[in-house]
This record gives structure tokens, C-alpha cells and sequence, in this order.
């Protein structure tokens, strides 16, 4: 965690001419220290109890839950780096660098970062990022006070939002500062945002000596209502996100029931949340869940989804597809505790991707779930397979259980109807092309049956079928649209966002 | 800014005043495409006279107007005979409405909720939410200006409990 501790001196000095500013930078890397005034950057001294977390950016590499571990040297990749202790150690040697580089910066400053890999090596990477921002925050010197404050906040800023804010690419950092509000205006360095972040000298300084939590005068205010009506749009993921922004939107994400009604864990928070965290998510429905949908969350067990049900009695909906280490007995084990305890129990459920359904399991499912002690009846809507089949979200209807016994092989899985007119138009339940894909072997993309015509082998051990593999190289903008590159040596992208999956 | 209909006698006309005085001149049926202002007209109370609506500004008010006069538009010509083609249409029409500056989608989407016309509240809130997806926390402050007021420590406890999903 990094902290701002700011000193109550004003940061800025009260004329602030060039010469102070690059001074004041050589000084502080954004404090002001008594008594180092010189330029060679070489005096600054003791650090006084100002946050040098930056230290810690520069001298550690740690682990985000290995606070207050040893020392080493930094990662090549600052943002693996979770700064925790705020009262640091010795960095001189490290600022020494920085302040004179950023000397060095006013006659030429990429110069200066590329002599400096041999004594920094590890730092290279994190140099040139400031680099980065220096060179711009020299750029924006419409203000001496507004550059200045861009320069002074930015390393301190940088360093720490890059080091916080590891998991978001696009480069922008989560400063993560309290005390000096507009201090984060400046460490997100979207080149659109950059001179929209320049802020006056004098907002930041009354930021920086008057902002105590929940108060001060700096940038932003409380969230606009419009955006807390718009967390009911969001999935997952971006609530914990939204969590993270400000007090408001934080109590809302946690407090608010209406949130937690539905939860659909999908990618990429399936293959990362566990049973604790899956628990602290359905306590936030306050006792209101009403359907739970995991995709597969491998490292769910049934003692997991026990503890759900057991405080979630208005749950209607449970959906597991792929969570492996879930097991059908436990699952029919979890239903019937439900069901005893008096809930009304859960009348959706589904299954798809688990293995080793016996007939006797699926007997007692279906009358868990209030079926009849027969055959679904087949009025629902066909099934195709699509996208990996279970996994998605399209094959979803009104049934009570999503897996039946296959008509081939009798197993209980999911059995899909076929697309293709051909298959359509057959009558006879012998002639239906109705089975389960270990049966009837089916196109990935139109669930069309793949039996005795053409088909191509995906790397990802899809099947497509003759029609779909020649609409995929042909169509060179729809590649694009799906990364797929249109050489036809290379076969599939294996980003998701064309419905191709890694099955492992 | 105002809009007259062109035939005051075949649908009736409502007056709506938004909080900056300007007012604006309506078909009932488009009126009706909120729920609050339903409720009001339907009680008849105000047919003859000014709809107030201090919670809603000028701008905003006629950005909603034009939403709800295109909307109601579109169900006439469904129920008509040109369904499935206005669908696209509308649904390209929806896609330009709702692209404004956050300032003005934030007046209305709040306009929407107040007035209570679902599908403009929906097609506002997805577009925010779309804006908020997969944005940093940072960029998120400062595209909705949102002041960070956590304390060190509770910034610290919100990002250890949420560890798990941000590895």
C-alpha cells in the first residue's frame, strides 16, 4: 500500500521560477527537504518521514502478499511491485540517479536513460517510463507552477501508480494518493488527458496541505448519481473494480443487495476466484441471490457452493459448467441439504462439462429440481452446438437440468440437435441427428454434424466443418475483426473473442 | 427551442418548462413515453397548462424529447407493417443519440430516471458501464472526475480483499 505522507510545507516554492523548479525536483523527487538546494542532486540527505515508496519500487521486488519482505533488486517489470512500507529506507542512490537524470534531461534527457541502463539495468524499463513522463511534463510548461507540479508529481505518482496498478496494461496508474487529490490528475498519461490533467499551481498546493480523507479541495468530488446507477451494468470484475474508485461507489458496490442478485463469473475471474472470495461475493446478495452462474471456476470445490447455498435460501439458479474440481455427487449432496433446509431450492441447474453423471444421479437431480420422474419433455427449444457447447451462454433456456441421456450411447451429457436442414427434415427418433459430441461429431462454429464430409482439425482440437474453415480464410476483414491472421499457414488465433478456446 | 406539431387538433399538445425556462412544446404521446409525465397527464391536471420540470435542464430536456419523439415513431411504424426493418434503425439511431459528452450523458441518464423512461435509462447506464469496463481505477476517476477519498488504510483493505482478482 502506498501512503502520501506529505510534511505541511507547501510544496511548491512561492515564486516558482525554472531554476526553482528543476532545484525543488532535484530536492524532494516531489517533497520539499530542508537544507539540499544544490543542483547535482547529490545532497538529499536523510529522507525525513516522507513516503518513499518509490524506494521501494526501485530497491524491491516482492510479491503483492510479501509486505515488509527483504530487499532486492527491482523486477524488470515495476509493475509486479507492491510498495507496503511506508517509512523507507535508503534510496539515495537510486534518487541520486533519478535527480540526475532528470539534470540531465534539460540538455538531453534520452541521452541521459540510455547511459544510465549500465548502473540501473533493472531499473531500465521503469527509467524510460518516467522518462516518458518527464519528457512530456516538460512539454506542458505553459505554467511554471503547473509544470512544476506535473514534474514534481509525476515520479513519486508514477512510481507508485505503476507499481499499484500492475494488472491495468494501458499504462495509466492508479496513484493511489490521498493527500495531494490532483497529484493523481497528473499519473495517468493518456496523451488526450495529459494537458486536461494540468491543473494550476495553487489547487495543488491547497490540495497538498489541506486533505485530510473525505476532504480537501483537490480535483474531482463525489461521484456523479448517473454512475452509480450505471454499476448495475457491470460485470463482475469491473464492480471490483468500481470498488476501488471512491468511498461512494465502494459502499455502493458493497452494500447494495440489487447487485449481487445474479452472479455470472466468467473469464477472466473463473480460473482466479476461490472458495473464500466466492463466499464474500454472495454475502453481498444479503441473503438474496437468485442465481449463480460459474464458468469454469476450477478451483471451486463443493464445500464452496455448500457454503453459498447454505446462506443464499432464495437461490433459483445454479449454473457449473467446466468448474472440474466440482463433483456430481457433491453436487446432489449440496441439493438435498437445500432442499431440507427448507428453501425452496433451486429449479435451474446446470451441469454441462461434469463427468461421471451416473443414471442414479440424474434420477435424484430431477427430483430436486421438481421434475417429474420421466423425460424432460421435449418441448424446449433445439440445443446446437456453438463455442464450446456447455460454455456458452447461448444454449441457455427455460429447462430444469441441462444434461439428458444421449439417445446414441446412452451416457448423461449434453446433447445437441443439428442445425443443417438436412438433419432438420429427418423423421424416426433413430434418424435424428440428435447426440451427444462424443457421438456425433459437430462443427464448432454451426454445430452442424461433421460425419462423413469435410472437416479441419483446429489447433485447438476443434472441428470445423468444410463450409465454416472456407468462410474463415476467405473473409480477410473478418480475420482482422478476430485477430486471426490471414496467412493459411497459421489456423486459428486463440484469443477467445472468436469463440475458439483453450480446453485444458 | 421549441417543436410545434404541425396538426394541433388531431393529437393533443403538452408544454413542458424545463429548469432554465425554456419550453418546450410536445404531442401527448410522446409525453407519454415517461412514466412520471404519464402519471401527471393522465390525472388531467395539467392539459391545459405548463409541465414543470425543474430537475431538468434545457439541453437535456430536448435530447430526451427528440429520444422519445423518434422511439414513439418507431412503435407506430411496428405496429404498422415495417417492423423488422425499423429495428436496425432504431437501434443505429440509439447508438448516435446516446455518443455525448459525459456531462451530457450523466444529465440524462439522471433526466431518464426522474422521468422514468426505461429504455433511455437502460441505453445511458450500458453506455456508461461500457465506458467504465476495463478502464483503469485512475481513468476512471478522470473521466468522471471522482475525487479519490479513501484513506491509506482503507485503500489498502479494499485492494487485499479484491487481490484474488486482480492477479
Amino acid at each position: 500500500m502506498t501512503t502520501l505522507n506529505f510534511s505541511h510545507r507547501p510544496i511548491f516554492p512561492a515564486n516558482p521560477s525554472e531554476e526553482n523548479l528543476v532545484s525543488s525536483i532535484r530536492i524532494a523527487n516531489g517533497y520539499v527537504v530542508e537544507g539540499i538546494s544544490d543542483k547535482n542532486g547529490d545532497g538529499f540527505g536523510k529522507p525525513r518521514r516522507f513516503n518513499w515508496e518509490i524506494e521501494d519500487s526501485y530497491d524491491c521486488r516482492r510479491e503483492r502478499d510479501d509486505r515488509g519482505g527483504p530487499r532486492e533488486p527491482v523486477s524488470n517489470d515495476i509493475l509486479d511491485i507492491l510498495p507496503s512500507d511506508p517509512f523507507g529506507m535508503d534510496i539515495s542512490a537510486t534518487f541520486t540517479a533519478i535527480t540526475g537524470w532528470i539534470e540531465d534531461m534539460e540538455a538531453d534527457s534520452e541521452k541521459y536513460v540510455r547511459d544510465d541502463t549500465g548502473d540501473m539495468k533493472g531499473d531500465y524499463q521503469f527509467v524510460a517510463g518516467l522518462n516518458f513522463i518527464w519528457n512530456r511534463a516538460m512539454r506542458f510548461q505553459a505554467e511554471p507552477g503547473s509544470a512544476g507540479v506535473a514534474e514534481r508529481s509525476n515520479p513519486v505518482g508514477r512510481v507508485d501508480g505503476c507499481v499499484e496498478e500492475k494488472e491495468f496494461a494501458d499504462g495509466s496508474c492508479d496513484g493511489g494518493f490521498l493527500s495531494v487529490c490532483n497529484v493523481e490528475e497528473f499519473l495517468s498519461f493518456g496523451d488526450d488527458d495529459y494537458c486536461a490533467a494540468s491543473r494550476p499551481s495553487d489547487d495543488t498546493h491547497e490540495a497538498a496541505e489541506s486533505c485530510p480523507p473525505g476532504e480537501g479541495e483537490g480535483e474531482g468530488e463525489a461521484p456523479h448519481d448517473a454512475v452509480s446507477f450505471a454499476l448495475r451494468y457491470l460485470g463482475v470484475q469491473d464492480l471490483l473494480s468500481a470498488e476501488k474508485v471512491c468511498r461512494t461507489l465502494c459502499s455502493a458496490v458493497q452494500n447494495d443487495p440489487l447487485l449481487w442478485m445474479n452472479i455470472h463469473i466468467d473469464q477472466p475471474l473463473s480460473e482466479r476466484i476461490i472458495d473464500d472470495a466466492l463466499i464474500r461475493l454472495t454475502n453481498r446478495a444479503q441473503g438474496n441471490l437468485q442465481s449463480l452462474s460459474l464458468v469454469e471456476c476450477s478451483r471451486i470445490t463443493d464445500d464452496g457452493v455448500k457454503r453459498v447455498l447454505e446462506t443464499n435460501p432464495r437461490l433459483k439458479k445454479l449454473s457449473v459448467p467446466g468448474c472440474t474440481r466440482l463433483s456430481v455427487a457433491g453436487i446432489v449432496s449440496n441439493l438435498k441439504a437445500f432442499k431440507s433446509s427448507g428453501a425452496p431450492g433451486i429449479k435451474q441447474l446446470r451441469i454441462g462439462g461434469l463427468y461421471g453423471v451416473t443414471n442414479d444421479h440424474y434420477e435424484e437431480l430431477k427430483l430436486l429440481l421438481g421434475l417429474e420422474n420421466c423425460q424432460q419433455p421435449r418441448a424446449y427449444k433445439a440445443r446446437f452446438y456453438h463455442n464450446g457447447g456447455h460454455l456458452s451462454p447461448c444454449c441457455d433456456d427455460d429447462r430444469a437440468i441441462d444434461i439428458e441421456m444421449c439417445p446414441r450411447c446412452q451416457n448423461l451429457r449434453l446433447v445437441y440437435d443439428c442445425p443443417s436442414e438436412i438433419c432438420q427434415a429427418k423423421q424416426g427418433a433413430s434418424q435424428l441427428c440428435r447426440a451427444c459430441t462424443l457421438c456425433i461429431a459437430r462443427c464448432v462454429q454451426c454445430g452442424r454434424c461433421i460425419n462423413d464430409s469435410e472437416y479441419e482439425e483446429t489447433f485447438c482440437l476443434d472441428l470445423l466443418c468444410s463450409s465454416c474453415w472456407k468462410q474463415l480464410l476467405n473473409c480477410p476483414e473478418r480475420q482482422e475483426e478476430k485477430g486471426v491472421p490471414s496467412s493459411k499457414h497459421t489456423v486459428f488465433h486463440q484469443e477467445t473473442r472468436y469463440h475458439f478456446r483453450l480446453y485444458g | 427551442m421549441s417543436m410545434i406539431s404541425g396538426d394541433k387538433s388531431s393529437t393533443e399538445i403538452l408544454s413542458l418548462k424545463s429548469s432554465d425556462n425554456e419550453i418546450f412544446e410536445v404531442k401527448k404521446e410522446v409525453v407519454l413515453e415517461s412514466i412520471t409525465l404519464r402519471g401527471m397527464v393522465e390525472e388531467d391536471e395539467f392539459s391545459d397548462t405548463l409541465i414543470p420540470l425543474p430537475n431538468v435542464e434545457g439541453k437535456i430536456l430536448s435530447k430526451i424529447i427528440h429520444y422519445c419523439q423518434k422511439h414513439t415513431e418507431a412503435r407506430a411504424k411496428v405496429n404498422g407493417s415495417e417492423g423488422a426493418a425499423d429495428s436496425k434503425e432504431i437501434k443505429d439511431f440509439d447508438s448516435e443519440f446516446i455518443n455525448v459528452d459525459d456531462k451530457t450523458l450523466l444529465g440524462i441518464i439522471l433526466a431518464a430516471n426522474y422521468l422514468n423512461i426505461k429504455d433511455l435509462l437502460d441505453l445511458g447506464c450500458q453506455k456508461i458501464a461500457d465506458n467504465i469496463k476495463e478502464k483503469s481505477v485512475e481513468d476512471v476517476r478522470k473521466t468522471f472526475n471522482i475525487k479519490n477519498d479513501f484513506t491509506p488504510e482503507e485503500e489498502k483493505a479494499i485492494r487485499e480483499e479484491n487481490l484474488w482478482a486482480f492477479d
